[in-house]
C-alpha cells in the first residue's frame, strides 16, 4: 500500500492527557496521509484535537500528555517511537511548524537576525557571515520592506503580520520537507490574513514543500489547499480533496461548518449555526460523537460509533447515514415518516 | 421597525449538565465542599493537622506542659533527652543549661510564637493590603505617596528599624507584634498593588464600571477576590519568616524578655551549646520547622479552595 | 441547523427621526510620552475627530482593522473613557458632562457586551451572582423578584436555569457571551454596545449570537452599536455601517450600499480580504490586497491618512485631507477619488 509520493502517514494516532480530572482522550485514533509537496487543511471548531494532533507529530506534546498508540510515519521513520533528542533533530530539519501568536514563539530579548541565523547555523552547514546573508534573503522573500532595518529589531517592535512572516522565514530557513501552520492567520485582520495567504501560495510555488494548514475557517480552506481533513472531537470525519468536499461534503459536520462560513458577496444569505457546542471529553457523548447536534441523527446514531469508510474517489466519511444496511433499517423502521435524506 | 417577529423558541437547548455537576447542585454546601477537597488533598490535611495540633498546645499550655516553664531541675541539668543514652525518663526532650524542661518549655513557647507569628501577619497584611488595594486601584496620588513610602521603608533593613521602634518602646509582646507588623506592610502593599494594577485592567472590572457599579463595590467583589490567593501565598510565607525574624530578635535580647519563652528565645539560647548539648537548639528548631510547614501546606489548600476552578475536582 | 430566517429591515427615517444617540467632533488622544522630561509630550490619537448618529431601534455597525480605534470609541460612548474632545448626547443629554451619581443612573440606559467572554466575567461569581449584579448595584429587585428576574434573563438568552450556580470557567465561548449578553440586559437599557461579542468565538458558532442578539433586538426594541473588525460579522446585524481607519470614519451609508458599491477604496480591500468559501474561484477572483499595516496613531500620515496603502494614492492624497461628505444620498465617503464617479474608478466585476 505504500506510495511513492507518500511523505507523512499517520495511523490510528491516539494522544491522551492524563489529568487529574481523569484521562482526557484528546487525539482518539486519527489517520490521514500528506504527499510530498501536497497542501493538506485540519479543520474542525476549537477543541477537535487539531492543534494536539499537530503538536503529536511534532513530538512536542507536553506533560501530561502522551501519544498512547498509533503510528506517525514520516518517510520511513516512525516519529511516535522517538525520543525527544531524536525528534529534535527532524523538527527544523525535516518538519517545520508555525504557530497562531507569533509573538510568544519568537523570544523577545533577542533580534529577528539573531534568531534567525541561529535557526540556520543550527541546522546548516553554513559560516556565520553566509548565514545572515541567507536570513536577510529570506526576510526579503517573505516580503518584508527593509529586511536589513527588520534584521536588527526586536520581535516586540513589530507587527502581527510582521512577525508572522518572520515566522514563515524562519521555519522555511531550512527547506523542511513539511512546514505545520498552526492557525497562521487566526490572530490577525482580514487584511493582513489575505496577505500572508498570498504570500504562502507564492512560497508553495516556489518551494517544494508539503503543508498541513489547520484552521477552524474554510474560508481560508478553499483560498489555499488541495485536500481538506476535517476533525470533530478527536476524532476525523470527513476526508476529501477540495473541490468535491466544497461543491458536495457528505458529513453533516462538514455541512453545518460549510454554512455557517459567511460569504461576503451574499448579502441575504441566511444565519446558519452548529446548534450546540463541541462536546468536552467529560461527557464525550455514546455512539455518533456529533448526534447530540445533528440534524440528521437517527436512532442508530445515539448507541453506535460510525467508523470511517471509505467512498469512492478515495474520500472518506464517518457516518451512518452513508452505510446502506443501517440505512435499509432506518427506513424500515420509519415507515412512512420523513426519512433523513442522503 | 414595525416587522412582527415573533419571538423564536431558545435557537439550541444548552449543553446537558454532566451528572458529575448535577450532584454537586445538590449539595452544594461549602463546608462539605471544602472537608472533601480537604481529604483530596494529602498535604493540606497534614497542614490541617499540624496547625490544629499547634493551636490547640499553643491554647492548653498550662495544662500540657509536665513542667513549669523555669521550673529548675537542678540535679539534672543538661539532661539528655530521656530516649537518648544518658537521657533521664522525666524529661523527655532533657534539659537545658538551667535543668530546665525542654519539652514544656516548647509547649510554653507554642503560644507566643504563635501570638507573634500571627499578629504581626495580621496587623501587617491588613494594613499592606488595604494600601495595596488603594493606591492600586484609584492611582494618581494615593499611588504616588503610597509607593514612595514603600520605597523609604524598603531602602532600610527590615531588622534595623525593628530595633529601633523595640528601643523606643517598651519590648514585650504587643511592641514586638507592633513593630514586625508596621516594618513588614510594605511586602503586602508592593504586591498587592502590582495584582491589582492587572486585575483591574480585566475585562471583568470594566464591566463592573459599565453598568454603574460603585467603586467600593468594585473593589469589594472583584478586586479582593481576585487578589487574595496572593495574599494567603505571602501571609503564610510571612509567618514562617516572622517566628524566625522573632528568633533573631530574641537572640538580640529585643523580642521576648524573660519569663516568658518562645521557640526563638530557646533557639536563640541554645545556640551556644549546638556542639556540645545538640537537644537544646534542635528541638525549638524542629517546633519551627513542622509549624511552618503545616501552615505552608494549609495555606497552598486554601488557595485550591478558594479557586473556583477547583470546584468538581 | 438553520436558526431562522433574517429579516430585511426597513430603511430607518435618518432625516426624520431624532437620533438616540450623536456624537459630535469625538477625540481620545492618550499621553504616550515616554520618560519624565521630554518637552514634547507624544499623543497616541486612538479617536481623532469622528461624528455619527445612532437612530433609536436600528443598529450602526463599526467596522475597521484592529488598533483602528472602535474598542476607544465605545468605552467612550460608556463613559469607561473620558474624552478628549466633543460631545456624546444620548436622548438630548451631554453624557461627557455628567458625573458621580447622574453618570451611574446613566448607565442603566447604556449597556455594553464585551468582546472576550473569557476575561469579562469575574471567574469566582456564579453566573446567578453576574446576571444578578447589575439589579442589586441598582436595586431594582431585591429578594424573590431578584431571583425571577435573573432567571428570566437567562431564559430570555437561551441558558438553561440550572446553570445558575456554576462558575463562567464551565461554559464555552458561546455561552459565556449568553452571560454577558444578559447581564447587559439586566437594567433594560435602550442603547447596547457590543464590542466584538462574536470575534473570539467559532465561525460556527458566532450565528447563534448573532440571531440572539438580532432577536433581543426586536423584543426589547434595543438600539445597537455593533463593533466588529471584519465585515462579514456586521453584514446581518447592521441597518448602517462606519468604517473606521486610523481612528476617523471614512465612509458611512447603509449596510445595502456599502456591500453593492462600497466608494473608498479601503472598504473595498476590507470586502475582498474576506476569504472566499469556495476553491473554484480561487484563482480568477478579483481582490484588493492592501499592502502593508496600519500606521502608527501616533503619527500618523500626512493628508488622506489611507494614503500608504491605497492603490490610488497620489500627490493631492499625500497633501490634502479629504473631507468626509455625503456623496450620494446617504452615503458618506472621506476621499478624494471615490470609487465609481471620481478618477479612481476601477472596474469591477
Ligand atoms: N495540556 C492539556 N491538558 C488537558 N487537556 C488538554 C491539554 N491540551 C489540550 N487538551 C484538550 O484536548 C482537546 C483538543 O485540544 P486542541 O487540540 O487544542 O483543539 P484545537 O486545536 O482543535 O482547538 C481539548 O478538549 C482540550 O481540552
Ligand atoms: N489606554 C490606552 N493607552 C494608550 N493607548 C491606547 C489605550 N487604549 C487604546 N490605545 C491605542 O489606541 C488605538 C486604538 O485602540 P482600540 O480602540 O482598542 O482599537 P480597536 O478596538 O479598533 O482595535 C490603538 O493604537 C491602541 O494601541
Ligand atoms: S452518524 Fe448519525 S449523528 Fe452522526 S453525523 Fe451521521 S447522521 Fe449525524
Ligand atoms: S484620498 Fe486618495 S489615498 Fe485616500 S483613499 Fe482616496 S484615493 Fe486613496
Ligand atoms: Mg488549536
Ligand atoms: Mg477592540
Amino acid at each position: 500500500m505504500k506510495d511513492e509520493n507518500q511523505l507523512l502517514n499517520v495511523s490510528n494516532l491516539q494522544t491522551h492527557f492524563f489529568t487529574e480530572n481523569g484521562t482526557v482522550p484528546s487525539v482518539d485514533g486519527v489517520s490521514f496521509q500528506v504527499n510530498k509537496g501536497e497542501l493538506v487543511a485540519i479543520v474542525g471548531e476549537s477543541g477537535s484535537g487539531k492543534s494536539v494532533t499537530s503538536l503529536s507529530i511534532m513530538g512536542l506534546v507536553e506533560d501530561p500528555g502522551k501519544i498512547v498508540g498509533g503510528d506517525i510515519m514520516f518517510e520511513d521513520k516512525n516519529l511516535a517511537t522517538y525520543t525527544n533528542k531524536q525528534m529534535r533533530k527532524i523538527r527544523g530539519n525535516d518538519i517545520a511548524m508555525i504557530f497562531q501568536e507569533p509573538l510568544t514563539s519568537l523570544n523577545p530579548v533577542f533580534t529577528i537576525g539573531n534568531q534567525l541565523r541561529e535557526a540556520i547555523l543550527q541546522h546548516q552547514n553554513v559560516d556565520k557571515a553566509t548565514a545572515k546573508k541567507m536570513s536577510i534573503d529570506m526576510l526579503t522573500q517573505v516580503g518584508i520592506p527593509r529586511a536589513d532595518k527588520v534584521y536588527n529589531s526586536f520581535p516586540h517592535s513589530l507587527s502581527g503580520g510582521m512577525r508572522q512572516r518572520v515566522m514563515i522565514a524562519m521555519s522555511l530557513s531550512c527547506n523542511p520537507k513539511l512546514l505545520i501552520a498552526d492557525e497562521p492567520t487566526t490572530a490577525l485582520d482580514v487584511t493582513i490574513q489575505a496577505q500572508i495567504l498570498e504570500l504562502m501560495k507564492d512560497l508553495v510555488k516556489k518551494m517544494d514543500t508539503a503543508i498541513i494548514l489547520i484552521t477552524h475557517d474554510l474560508g481560508v480552506v478553499a483560498e489555499l489547499v488541495d485536500r481538506v481533513i476535517v476533525m470533530y472531537a478527536g476524532q476525523v470525519v470527513e476526508q476529501s480533496d477540495v473541490f468535491t468536499l466544497f461543491k458536495d461534503p457528505k458529513h453533516p459536520y462538514t455541512k453545518g461548518l460549510l454554512d455557517s462560513t459567511p460569504k461576503i458577496q451574499d448579502l441575504n444569505e441566511e444565519l446558519i449555526s452548529i446548534k450546540g457546542t463541541v462536546p468536552t471529553p467529560a461527557n464525550m457523548p455514546e455512539g455518533c460523537r456529533f448526534h447530540p447536534r445533528c440534524p440528521h441523527a437517527m436512532d442508530h446514531c445515539i448507541s453506535h460509533e460510525p467508523q470511517l469508510e471509505t467512498m469512492e474517489n478515495g474520500r472518506e466519511v464517518r457516518c451512518w447515514l452513508f452505510d446502506e444496511e443501517v440505512m435499509e433499517h432506518e427506513r424500515q423502521k420509519s415507515g412512512n415518516e420523513g426519512t433523513p435524506q442522503k | 421597525m414595525s416587522q412582527q417577529v415573533t419571538p423564536e423558541p431558545i435557537p439550541e437547548p444548552p449543553v446537558e449538565p454532566t451528572p458529575e455537576s448535577k450532584r454537586r447542585l445538590k449539595k452544594s454546601s461549602p463546608i462539605t465542599r471544602w472537608a472533601k477537597l480537604l481529604l483530596k488533598s494529602k498535604t493540606g490535611t497534614v497542614g490541617l493537622f499540624i496547625v490544629l495540633v499547634v493551636f490547640i498546645v499553643g491554647i492548653f499550655a498550662d495544662q500540657l506542659a509536665p513542667f513549669g516553664v523555669n521550673e529548675q531541675n537542678y540535679a539534672n541539668m543538661l539532661a539528655p533527652p530521656s530516649w537518648a543514652e544518658g537521657g533521664t525518663s522525666e524529661h523527655f526532650l532533657g534539659t537545658d543549661n538551667l535543668g530546665r524542661d525542654i519539652l514544656s518549655r516548647i509547649i510554653y513557647g507554642t503560644t507566643i510564637s504563635l501570638l507573634v507569628g500571627i499578629f504581626s501577619v495580621v496587623v501587617a497584611g491588613v494594613l499592606g493590603m488595604a494600601a495595596g488595594l488603594f493606591s492600586g486601584y484609584y492611582g494618581g496620588w494615593l499611588d504616588t505617596i503610597t509607593m514612595r513610602l514603600v520605597d523609604a521603608f524598603l531602602s532600610i533593613p527590615n531588622i534595623l528599624f525593628i530595633l529601633v521602634i523595640l528601643s523606643v518602646l517598651n519590648p514585650g509582646i504587643l511592641t514586638l507584634i507592633f513593630a514586625i507588623g508596621v516594618t513588614n506592610w510594605v511586602i503586602y502593599a508592593r504586591l498587592i498593588r502590582g495584582e491589582v494594577l492587572s486585575v483591574k485592567e480585566r475585562e471583568y472590572v470594566k464591566a463592573a464600571k459599565s453598568i454603574g457599579t460603585k467603586n467600593m463595590t468594585i473593589i469589594r467583589r472583584h478586586i479582593l477576590p481576585n487578589v487574595f490567593s496572593t495574599f494567603i501565598v505571602i501571609s503564610t510565607l510571612s509567618v514562617a519568616t516572622t517566628i524566625i525574624l522573632e528568633a533573631s530578635l530574641s537572640f538580640l535580647g529585643m523580642g521576648v524578655q524573660p519569663p516568658d519563652v518562645s521557640w526563638g528565645y530557646m533557639l536563640a539560647d541554645g545556640r551556644d551549646y549546638l556542639a556540645t548539648n545538640w537537644w537544646l537548639a534542635t528541638f525549638p528548631g524542629l517546633a519551627i520547622t513542622i509549624t511552618v510547614l503545616g501552615i505552608i501546606f494549609l495555606g497552598d489548600w486554601l488557595r485550591d479552595v478558594l479557586d473556583p476552578r477547583s470546584q468538581g475536582r | 441547523m438553520s436558526d431562522k430566517k433574517v429579516e430585511t429591515k426597513e430603511p430607518h427615517k435618518s432625516n426624520t427621526q431624532e437620533p438616540l444617540l450623536e456624537i459630535r467632533g469625538l477625540k481620545k488622544h492618550f499621553d504616550v510620552t515616554e520618560g519624565w522630561f521630554k518637552k514634547k509630550r507624544e499623543y497616541l490619537r486612538a479617536v481623532d475627530g469622528i461624528d455619527l448618529k445612532v437612530y433609536p431601534g436600528e443598529t450602526l455597525g463599526i467596522v475597521g482593522e484592529s488598533g483602528c480605534g472602535k474598542s476607544t470609541t465605545g468605552n467612550l460612548i460608556v463613559r469607561l473613557l473620558e474624552a478628549t474632545e466633543g460631545e456624546i448626547i444620548f436622548e438630548g443629554e451631554n453624557l461627557t458632562e455628567l458625573d458621580g451619581e447622574k453618570l451611574r443612573q446613566k448607565r442603566k440606559d447604556i449597556q455594553m457586551i464585551f468582546q472576550d467572554p473569557f476575561s469579562s466575567l469575574n471567574p469566582r461569581m456564579r453566573v446567578f451572582e453576574l446576571i444578578a449584579e447589575p439589579l442589586r448595584t441598582h436595586q431594582t429587585h431585591k429578594g424573590k423578584a431578584l431571583s425571577e428576574r435573573v432567571y428570566e434573563l437567562m431564559d430570555v438568552v437561551g441558558l438553561s436555569a440550572e446553570f445558575a450556580q456554576r462558575f463562567p470557567h464551565e461554559f464555552s465561548g458561546g455561552q459565556r457571551q449568553r452571560i454577558g449578553i444578559a447581564r447587559a440586559l439586566a437594567l433594560n437599557p435602550k442603547l447596547l454596545v457590543c464590542d466584538e461579542p462574536v470575534s473570539a468565538l467559532d465561525v460556527s458558532i458566532q450565528s447563534q449570537i448573532l440571531n440572539l442578539l438580532k432577536r433581543l433586538q426586536e423584543q426589547f426594541n434595543l438600539t445597537l452599536v455593533f463593533i466588529a473588525h471584519g465585515l462579514p460579522a456586521v453584514k446581518h446585524i447592521s441597518d448602517r455601517i462606519a468604517v473606521m481607519y486610523l481612528g476617523k470614519v471614512v465612509e458611512l451609508t447603509t449596510r445595502e450600499k456599502l456591500f453593492a458599491n462600497p466608494m473608498h477604496p479601503y472598504t473595498e480591500g476590507l470586502l475582498t480580504a474576506v476569504p472566499v468559501p469556495d476553491p473554484e474561484v480561487r484563482d480568477t477572483r478579483e481582490r484588493v490586497v492592501l499592502k502593508g499595516d496600519i500606521p502608527s496613531p501616533v503619527n500618523p500620515p500626512s493628508g488622506c491618512s489611507f494614503h500608504t496603502r491605497c492603490p490610488f494614492a497620489d500627490e493631492k492624497c499625500k497633501q490634502d485631507t479629504p473631507a468626509f461628505e455625503e456623496l450620494k444620498p446617504d452615503h458618506f465617503v472621506a476621499c478624494h477619488y471615490p470609487l465609481e464617479g471620481g478618477k479612481g474608478t476601477i472596474q469591477r466585476s
